[in-house]
C-alpha cells in the first residue's frame, strides 16, 4: 500500500450536481456501476480481500440493483453521491478491510412485513413511542 | 339544600352568594409597571396588570380562580406616592398608576415577608413531598435569607394534623395559612366546612371538628397548596417531580374529558395532574380521575387467555388467541345479527370504528352497548342520528351563561364532577337558579325539588307548578334541561325525551335558538358520545337476534343473564373485571394511559389522548387487536396503521378528528332532531328516576381495581370508620 502514504484528499472527488433529466440520472448511474466494476481487482488487491473480484463484482452489482426500480431522479442523485464517496473512500484507502467486507455482506434489509406478522411479532413501532412533553 | 325556600326576597343583583365579588368589566386603564406603560380592562388587580406588563410576581395566597385573600403579603409592590408597599393582589390597578415590581424597597419587603413565613416553617425540605415543585422553596431561593435570626426557646409553632381522609394529607406545620384550599373548597368544591380557627399566628385551617374532606374535587387542594403542608396521601413518598415524564392526554373515567397530565417514571404511571383548558375542566380534576391510576397496576390482563375444557383460562399466544376465536365463530355457526358486539365504557373512538367495520363487514348489525338492563340491546330512545340529541349541545363554557337550570334525572356532581363544579361557579356568582327533577342528592348548590318521576316533570313543564323557580324559569333568558343520561335506559325514558322536545318546541326560541341551545344531554360513560357518532348501535331487526357470538370489547358493566349459555364470548380489555370472566377468550387491550386514541366528550368535543407508557405483558393496542382478528376471521379491512384508521374516522365524521374542537350543531338541524325526538310518545309508569351512580368512586373498571378508590369507598360512600392513621397504608 504504498501509495496510502501520498493521499491526496481532492484525488476522485466529483463536484456535486443534480442530474438534468432521468436520462442524464441513468447515464451516471452506469458511469458509477462502470467505476466500481473496473476498481473490483485493485479493491481485492490492495485490501488483501479474502475473495475474488467476481465476487466483489457480484455484491456490487446486488447494490444496484437493489435500487433498479427507482424512477425520482432526486432519490438517485442522492444515492450516486453516496455511492461516489464511498468510491473515493475505499480508492484513496480510507478504509478498512472490515469496511469492504462490509459491502460484500448481504444487506440487512427488514424484510417487509404484513400487519398480521408484524401485531404478532411485538408491539408496534409508533404506537409505543411515547408522546413525552418533557419538564413542566 | 333547600336554600331556595328559605330565603327571603331576592336581590336581582349579581354575586348575592358570596362575600367576594369580581365587578363586571369596565374601560381600560393605563397605568406605568416598571417603566413599561399597559392597559388593563378597569377592575384588574394590581398583580394582573403586573403579569401583563411581563413583571412576575410572587405570591402565595393569590390564585386566579379563587377568591381574594391578600393575606400572604408577598406580592408587595411600591406604587409612586403610596406611603408603604402595596399587596398588588388586593390592590385595584388604577389609571396612571406608577409601580415599581424591583425597586430595594420592595425586595426588603418580600425579604422581610419571607423572613416571617420562614420563621414557623420546618425545615424538612428533603422529606417533604412537595419538594422540587414548591413555591416556597423556589420563592425563598431568591428572597430567602441566608442566616436566620430565629432564637425562640420555645422552637416553631407545632400544630397537630388533620385527617382529611384517604386522599389528602396534612403536615401542618408547614402550613403558611394562605387559605387556597379554604377558598376552594368554599368556592368551588362546596364544603363549606374547611375554614379557619384562630387568629394571627394561631390561625389554623380544619374542618372545625373531627371530619373527613368528604368532596369529590378535594385532590385540587394539593395542586393549589403552594407549599407541603397538604400533600398527596396515595402519592406519598413515591417519586420526585423531576423524575417523572409528562404526557398530555386526556381523562376517561367520565364523559367530560378533563385535560390531565400523566406523570410516569418508567413503565408506571406515578400520579395525574390536571392540566389547564378553560373550554372543558378550567385546572380541576376530579378525586376518580386523579387517583384511580393505581387501579392500573392490578388486576391487569397481561397476556391472552383462552377458556380450556375445565372450565379454567389457560395463557395462550396471540396466533392461538385468534385461531380459538376463529373457531369458536365457526362452530357457534353464528351469521348475521347472531354476531353481536358490546362496546363498554373505556372502548376508545378508534377501536369502536375498526369494530363497527368488522362486524358490519361479518353482515351484522348487532352493535350493542353495556347500558343498564337491556336498553343497550336496541338503539337508544333520543337516536343517534342527530348529535345534539345526545350531547351537551350549551358547552360546558355555557353553564356559566345559563340563568336557570332544569336538571333531569342526573346528578351532576357524581355523572361529570368538574362540571358540576361549573354549576357551582355559576350560581355563586350569578343569578342562576336549579331545579330538579329526579332523586334527591347533595349538588353543592341549592335547587328546587320538582319531584322524583317523570310525572312531576309533565306537570312541570305543563306549567301547573308554582314556586320560585317556575317563575324564574318562565322568565329566563338562557334556560337549559339537562338530562341524564340514565334517562334513555329509564322506563320513561322514550316519553321523557319526547314530552322535553315538545316542550323545548312549544316554547320557540326561548330554549333553541341560534346562538343557544338548552336542550343538553349529560353522557356520564367516556365511550358512548363517540359511539352514537360513529353510529354504533343495534338496527332494529337485530335488537330481537339472539346472539350466539358476543364480542364484548371493554363491556365489564353488562348483565351475565343476557348473554346465552350457548353463546361463544370473547372479551377484549384491560382489567380483568365482570366481563372477563363471562368470556371463553380474553385478550389484552390497553388502558388510556397506554394508548395514543381519541375520546369524545359529553359536548361532542374529540380530544387525542396519548400514551405516556407501554401496555403491560403481551397487551396491544385496542384497535390492532381488532384489526388482527378480522385478518385471523378473513375480513379484509382497508387499513392497517393508526393514520389509515384516522381516515376512515375522518370518512365517518370529520368532527372527530378535529381534536380539541367543537362542532356545533345548526339551529335547523337541531330543530330536525328535536322534531323527531318530538314523536316519542308512551304513557307514563312514574317509575322513579334512581341515582345513575351509586358509589362515584368505583364505576368503572380502572376505578374497582383501584386501591385508593376502596378506601375512598370505605370512608365517603359506606361510612366504614378507620381507626385514624390506617388509612396511612398504602398498597
Amino acid at each position: 500500500m504504498s501509495h496510502a502514504a501520498v493521499t491526496i484528499p481532492a484525488r476522485l472527488a466529483q463536484a456535486t450536481r443534480a442530474s438534468t433529466s432521468p436520462a442524464d440520472a441513468r447515464t451516471r448511474v452506469i458511469q458509477m456501476y462502470r467505476d466500481w466494476y473496473r476498481a473490483a481487482p485493485e479493491i481485492v488487491d490492495q485490501y488483501y480481500l479474502d475473495a475474488s473480484t467476481t465476487q466483489l463484482r457480484h455484491a456490487i452489482r446486488l447494490r444496484f440493483e437493489a435500487n433498479r426500480n427507482l424512477t425520482d431522479v432526486r432519490a438517485i442523485d442522492v444515492l450516486l453521491l453516496k455511492s461516489r464517496q464511498e468510491y473515493q473512500e475505499t480508492m484513496n484507502m480510507w478504509k478498512q478491510p472490515d469496511h469492504i467486507y462490509g459491502i460484500m455482506l448481504q444487506p440487512k434489509e427488514r424484510p417487509s412485513r404484513s400487519f398480521l406478522q408484524k401485531f404478532y411479532e411485538g408491539r408496534d413501532e409508533d404506537a409505543i413511542t411515547p408522546a413525552a412533553s418533557g419538564v413542566v | 339544600m333547600l336554600r331556595i325556600a328559605a330565603r327571603p326576597t331576592r336581590l336581582a343583583v349579581a354575586n348575592r352568594r358570596n362575600i367576594a365579588s369580581t365587578s363586571a368589566r369596565q374601560a381600560d386603564i393605563t397605568l406605568t409597571v416598571d417603566g413599561k406603560e399597559v392597559t388593563v380592562p378597569q377592575g384588574s388587580a394590581l398583580i394582573q396588570a403586573c403579569e401583563a406588563a411581563g413583571s412576575p410576581i410572587p405570591r402565595f395566597c393569590y390564585h386566579d380562580r379563587l377568591a381574594i385573600a391578600g393575606n400572604c403579603r408577598m406580592c408587595l409592590v411600591e406604587v409612586q406616592r403610596a406611603p408603604k408597599p402595596v399587596a398588588s393582589c388586593a390592590a385595584p390597578a388604577m389609571n396612571g398608576q406608577v409601580v415599581f415590581t424591583n425597586s430595594p424597597a420592595v425586595h426588603s419587603a418580600r425579604e422581610g415577608v419571607m423572613e416571617f413565613l420562614l420563621a414557623n416553617h420546618p425545615l424538612d425540605c428533603p422529606i417533604c413531598d412537595q419538594g422540587g415543585e414548591c413555591d416556597l422553596q423556589d420563592q425563598s431561593i431568591r428572597y430567602g435569607s441566608d442566616r436566620t435570626r430565629f432564637h425562640e426557646i420555645a422552637g416553631k409553632r407545632a400544630v397537630s394534623n388533620k385527617d382529611l381522609g384517604p386522599i389528602v394529607k396534612t403536615s401542618m406545620n408547614r402550613c403558611i395559612q394562605c387559605t387556597r384550599c379554604v377558598r376552594f373548597a368554599n368556592e368551588v368544591a362546596g364544603v363549606e366546612e374547611l375554614g379557619t380557627t384562630g387568629r394571627g399566628n394561631d390561625l389554623q385551617i380544619g374542618m372545625y371538628v373531627e371530619k373527613m374532606m368528604n368532596s369529590e374535587l378535594s385532590g385540587n387542594v394539593i395542586d393549589l397548596c403552594p407549599v407541603g403542608a397538604l400533600t398527596s396521601k396515595p402519592y406519598a413518598f413515591q417519586a420526585r417531580p423531576w423524575e417523572l415524564k409528562n404526557t398530555e392526554s386526556v381523562d376517561v373515567l367520565d364523559a367530560v374529558g378533563s385535560n390531565i397530565r400523566v406523570d410516569s417514571r418508567g413503565v408506571q404511571v406515578m400520579r395525574i395532574q390536571p392540566r389547564t383548558n378553560d373550554n372543558v375542566n378550567e385546572e380541576w380534576i376530579s378525586d376518580k380521575t386523579r387517583y384511580a391510576y393505581d387501579g392500573l397496576r392490578t388486576q391487569r390482563l397481561t397476556t391472552p387467555l383462552v377458556k380450556g375444557p375445565d372450565n379454567r383460562f389457560v395463557a395462550a399466544t396471540w396466533p392461538d388467541a385468534l385461531a380459538a376465536i376463529a373457531n369458536g365463530l365457526k362452530r357457534t355457526g353464528a351469521s348475521g345479527n347472531e354476531i353481536k358486539a358490546i362496546a363498554g365504557h373505556l372502548a376508545d373512538t378508534e377501536s369502536l370504528v375498526v369494530l363497527k367495520d368488522l362486524i358490519n363487514r361479518l353482515g351484522s348489525d348487532n352493535l350493542a352497548s353495556d347500558l343498564v338492563g337491556k336498553s343497550g340491546d336496541s338503539a337508544p330512545v333520543h337516536g343517534v342520528d342527530v348529535k345534539s340529541n345526545y350531547s351537551f349541545n350549551s358547552t360546558i363554557p355555557g353553564l356559566e351563561n345559563a340563568d336557570a337550570i332544569l336538571l333531569v334525572g342526573t346528578n351532576p356532581r357524581h355523572e361529570a364532577a368538574v362540571l358540576n363544579s361549573r354549576i357551582r361557579k355559576s350560581w355563586l356568582h350569578s343569578d342562576l337558579v336549579v331545579g330538579m327533577v329526579g332523586t334527591r342528592a347533595d349538588t353543592t348548590y341549592s335547587y328546587e325539588h320538582l319531584g322524583e318521576n317523570a310525572k312531576s316533570l309533565e306537570t312541570f313543564l305543563g306549567g301547573k307548578v308554582k314556586g320560585e323557580f317556575a317563575e324564574r324559569w318562565a322568565k329566563a333568558e338562557r334556560p337549559m334541561i339537562i338530562v341524564g343520561s340514565a334517562m334513555a335506559e329509564h322506563a320513561d325514558g322514550e316519553a321523557v325525551f319526547g314530552m322535553l322536545a315538545r316542550y323545548v318546541a312549544s316554547a320557540g326560541t326561548r330554549l333553541v335558538r341560534e346562538d343557544w341551545n338548552g336542550f343538553n344531554v349529560l353522557q356520564r360513560v367516556a365511550s358512548r358520545p363517540a359511539a352514537y357518532e360513529i353510529g354504533f348501535v343495534p338496527s332494529r331487526a337485530a335488537a330481537s337476534a339472539t346472539p350466539k357470538f358476543i364480542y364484548l370489547l371493554n363491556a365489564d358493566e353488562i348483565d351475565p343473564a343476557s348473554i346465552p349459555a350457548d353463546a361463544f364470548v370473547v372479551y377484549q380489555g384491560h382489567h380483568g373485571d365482570r366481563g372477563a370472566a363471562l368470556a371463553d377468550v380474553c385478550l389484552p387491550g390497553a388502558a388510556y394511559t397506554e394508548k395514543g386514541a381519541t375520546w369524545v366528550n359529553t359536548e361532542g368535543r374529540s380530544q387525542l389522548g396519548r400514551a405516556a407508557v407501554p401496555p403491560p405483558g403481551a397487551a396491544r393496542d385496542d384497535w390492532k387487536v381488532i384489526r388482527a382478528l378480522a385478518e385471523v376471521v378473513g375480513v379484509d379491512l382497508p387499513y392497517d396503521d393508526v393514520v389509515g384508521v384516522r381516515d376512515r374516522m375522518w370518512a365517518i365524521s370529520p368532527s372527530l378528528v378535529r381534536w380539541d374542537g367543537l362542532e356545533e350543531t345548526s339551529l335547523e338541524v337541531a330543530q330536525a332532531g328535536l322534531a323527531v325526538l318530538s314523536k316519542n310518545k308512551k304513557t307514563l309508569k312514574g317509575d322513579k328516576m334512581g341515582l345513575a351512580i351509586g358509589n362515584f368512586y368505583q364505576t368503572d373498571v380502572v376505578s374497582r381495581a383501584s386501591v385508593t378508590m376502596a378506601q375512598c369507598t370505605r370512608a365517603f360512600v359506606t361510612g366504614e370508620s378507620e381507626p385514624l392513621g390506617a388509612v396511612e397504608m398504602h398498597a
